[in-house]
């Protein structure tokens, strides 16, 4: 297929022109460079071009570039011939100039040779123009590959199908026809061939990267072009055709090759260049990205999100095909006593090397996460529980035997391992994991370093049942959108402050309409990771209604308090959520505090400190909540941004009987003077503690003698007035 | 050959398309607005037609509905090409049949793929005309 660079050239203007120079009567025609028509006065005759000689080009290429036109014999008239060429003599196309009747040409044909140098000069240029959009358009394919392949997400199934896209993207938008991603220690192998052709060894191919491609590349620890595989040294006695391949390192955070990334071409395309490798390297580092939300950094086993997504997958597959499945609850005994007698670093060595004895010791098939601090799980696909159960107690003998050398001195340690099954009428993958976290904690109980198997009725692990009900009355709730917002006043402790104070609370409506108090189903939310979705319809919930009656509420409503939990502050994308739904809320920031607990902000100061203070540029303010329960320590108040500190609801209860929680109270009110923060007080149960607040100096109450909670419509728009004199 | 009819206001998407096209093995026309391009579509009716939105004297809405109307009959698939964020302006494109939407920038290779799939490689369409 050529090109036709002349489509972008306004022949009429040079017809215009040589109109001018030329005497009157001669037709104009331009052909390309295979005699085809480009352009012609109507009146043209075309015949006449049909009896020039075959070798018309050899004697146009005599011809320098502006001079005088060949004559060429016509039946009919006078025909002339102009060679439209570049500087290197690379042939156009050629001009025809035509007069009827005989005679020697003019003088002023001369001109024809001078407008056919800049025709030529003009198809040279459209030509590199050409070029230019070509190459731009092959720049435009490399652009889109790394703008379409997304490496946000947030969750295990999404991770795993954006490295599937992101594969295929690479096959597709580089034009190859194999793109390879494998992560052995992961058990990912994605192969995918192009759309449009097949490879014929494309299983060998796959392999070849899975073996030799990633062995020299974890070696070298750099990316690998091979021009030719036959002739490669990669690969003995190929006995396929011959492949271009590229191959990149994926890096763990040690900067060690984990995985590689490989795109593989017929020989018979063009050779891979240093552009396709840098791209291949972005995709690889996209890749990297991905598998840092599904998988624990420290071990690199499936982290706490992968595995509820992975047992989710095989309750599926036992209740399709009848299988049984087993699934281990690890809990490594006593490991905060190293923590705590040598280093962090001891035990986390520990803790790497049992993730490499159950990676090694368990099958391909079988997936082994860690779950939190020493807390790791085994999937056992298609094991029956008294397989299952015999392979934990090998694994527990197994990690009593293991020794972890640590500088001078060897570390041992034991491990209880709790026994569960997945299989068809297994309720949830939750409770599949969780009755296996409970057996866990009953071989605990039993005394460390021995297997506990889960049985329905069994007295130990009924405790936690009701637990594990109210998840599922959670997510059904959640699914059927059953909660509803309560709210309970907050009073200034001063009567000269004005407005409305609320805290808003959550409430679940149970299926025959019955709330359901928060102690019900908020800890097993927090057990079970509900938190982030519940804190989320809080927010969004109360934003949409904040926006919608703005004008009726925004007078009387002076600030509205919401708590997030500890797990929500450790979702990384929750910040950037938060950002959005506040840029999408009609409704004044200042007015909007956000409660975090002392506990949940201290365990992660350095985040929870970078998040209050983003959400603060919003206008937003903050509260420490439970203020005096935790660690209390004064010292990290300096690096929290916070506006006010709600004490202790235990504290406040006895400032009346106990001096040392009144004098508690006055110490945190003390430094939260000095800090120039408020104070607000929960648990104000009578006027006695009311009144012994004052004293202290207090800023704010809350509780029962105050105002309890109802539901936050009788807050906002019922009882107005009501709110107001209470707060008297 | 299958011919492409593409309608551009800009000279550089124009030529990137023009080129690339050909490149894949199309056929190339190519037209600077509306108006010019519903003539060449009533000359000889082309088997894809691609379209911009934003060009001057008629846009590619208007475009859309003129050859809506003119041809009531129209058997060859519209490419309108739009920016991701213009989702939101999609609804007067119900009304078209045989629109399809192409995301900026154009993935050429993406593209051919949608054009193999809307219109075959080497399948005559019936073509609108006179």
């Amino acid at each position: 297929m050529t090109i036709t660079p002349h489509c972008e050239i306004d022949f009429s203007s040079y017809r215009e022109l040589l109109g001018a120079l030329l005497p009157s009567g001669f037709l104009i025609a331009v052909t390309d460079a295979g005699g085809q028509t480009i352009w012609h006065d109507s009146e043209f005759p075309l015949g006449a071009l049909s009896s020039v000689p075959a070798d018309l080009s050899a004697t146009l290429a005599g011809v320098t570039v502006g001079g005088a036109p060949i004559p060429v014999r016509s039946e009919t008239g006078r025909l002339f011939a102009s060679p439209v060429t570049d500087e290197t003599s690379k042939h156009y196309a050629v001009l025809w100039a035509f007069a009827p009747g005989e005679g020697h040409p003019p003088e002023a044909l001369r001109w024809l040779g001078t407008v056919a140098e800049h025709l030529g000069k003009d198809l040279m240029l459209n030509a590199e123009l050409d070029d230019m959009a070509s190459e731009l358009s092959e720049r435009y394919e490399e652009l889109n590959l790394v703008y379409h392949t997304e490496d946000q997400v947030n969750y295990f199934g999404e991770g795993w199908a954006a490295l599937n896209q992101l594969v295929r993207n690479c096959c597709d938008y580089l034009d190859v026809g194999l793109a390879v991603l494998v992560v052995k220690e992961k058990g990912i192998l994605i192969s995918q061939q192009s759309r449009d052709r097949t490879v014929p060894d494309a299983k060998l191919l796959t392999e070849l990267v899975q073996d030799r491609v990633f062995g020299s590349i974890a070696r070298k620890n750099a990316p690998l072009i091979v021009d030719d595989l036959s002739g490669s040294d990669l690969v003995a006695n190929w006995q396929g055709n011959s492949y271009r391949l590229l191959a990149t390192p994926i890096f763990d955070d040690k900067e060690e090759t984990i995985g590689v990334l490989a795109i593989v071409n017929s020989y018979a395309k063009p050779r891979f260049a240093n552009s396709d490798k840098n791209l291949v390297q972005v995709m690889a580092r996209k890749a990297n990205k991905i598998l840092h939300v599904s998988y624990d950094n420290l071990t690199g086993l499936v982290n706490r999100q992968g595995l509820d997504f992975i047992a989710n997958e095989l309750l599926q597959d036992a209740r399709a095909l009848g299988m049984t499945h087993t699934v281990l609850h690890i809990d490594i005994d006593q490991l905060h006593v190293i923590n705590d007698t040598i280093c962090q670093e001891a035990g986390d060595a520990v803790i790497r090397s049992m993730a490499a004895y159950l990676r090694q010791t368990t099958r391909e098939t079988d997936v082994v996460c860690r779950i939190g601090g020493d807390e790791m799980a085994v999937l056992l696909r298609r094991c029956p529980l008294e397989r299952g159960a015999e392979l934990a107690d090998k694994l527990r003998q197994g990690i009593a035997d293991l020794v972890v050398p640590w500088e001078d001195r060897t570390l041992t340690t034991t491990a209880s391992i709790g026994v569960a099954p997945i299989e068809a009428q297994t309720v949830s993958a939750q409770a599949a994991l969780a009755a296996a976290e409970l057996a866990c904690d009953a071989a605990k109980e039993l005394g460390n370093n021995r297997v506990h198997r889960f049985h329905t009725g069994d007295s130990m692990l009924m405790k936690r049942h009701s637990e594990m009900e109210a998840v599922g009355r959670i997510q059904s709730a959640i699914k059927d959108d059953r909660f509803e917002l309560f709210a309970q006043p907050i009073a200034p402790l001063d009567s000269n402050a004005a407005g409305m104070h609320l805290e808003v609370l959550i409430r679940l409506i149970g299926l025959d309409g019955e709330i359901v108090p928060p102690g019900a189903f908020i800890p097993a939310a927090e057990r079970y990771h509900l938190m982030p979705e519940l804190d989320r319809w809080v927010i969004q919930s109360l934003f949409s209604e904040l926006s919608r009656n703005r004008s009726q509420i925004q007078d009387q409503l002076d600030l509205i308090s919401v708590n997030l939990s500890g797990q929500t502050l450790n979702e990384q994308s929750f910040g950037q959520w938060l950002a959005e739904a506040l840029g999408r809320l009609d409704f004044p920031h200042s007015r909007i505090c956000f409660e975090i607990t002392e506990t949940a902000a201290v365990a992660n100061l350095e985040d929870a400190s970078a998040f209050m203070r983003t959400i603060k540029q919003h206008g937003c303010k903050f509260a420490l909540d439970d203020f005096g329960s935790g660690l209390s320590s004064f010292g990290y108040l300096r690096s929290l941004p916070v506006d006010f500190l709600k004490i202790d609801g235990a504290i406040v209860k006895e400032v009346v009987n106990d001096p040392i929680a009144a004098s508690m109270v006055a110490a945190v009110q003390q430094v939260a003077a000095v800090m120039d923060l408020e104070t607000i007080a929960e648990f104000v149960e009578s006027d006695a503690i009311k009144q012994k607040l004052r004293e202290i100096g207090v800023s704010y109450v809350q509780g029962y003698a105050i105002g309890r909670p109802k539901p936050l419509s009788a807050c906002l728009y019922g009882e107005i007035a009501g709110s107001k004199a209470l707060s008297a | 050959m299958l011919e492409i009819l593409v309608v551009d206001d800009e000279a550089t998407v124009r030529r990137i398309m023009r080129v690339a096209l050909a490149k894949a093995g199309y056929k190339v026309s190519v037209a600077d607005n509306g108006e010019s391009a519903l003539a060449a579509i009533r000359e000889r009716a082309p088997d894809v037609l691609i379209t911009d939105i934003e060009m001057p004297r008629m846009d590619g809405r208007a475009l859309c509905a003129a050859v809506k109307k003119e041809f009531p009959y129209r058997a060859f698939p519209i490419f309108v090409v739009t920016s991701l964020t213009a989702h939101d302006h999609r609804k007067w494109a119900q009304e078209i049949p045989n629109l399809h939407f192409l995301e900026k920038p154009v993935s050429i290779r993406q593209l051919t793929a949608r054009l193999t799939e809307s219109v075959g490689t080497e399948t005559v369409i019936m073509k609108v005309g006179r």
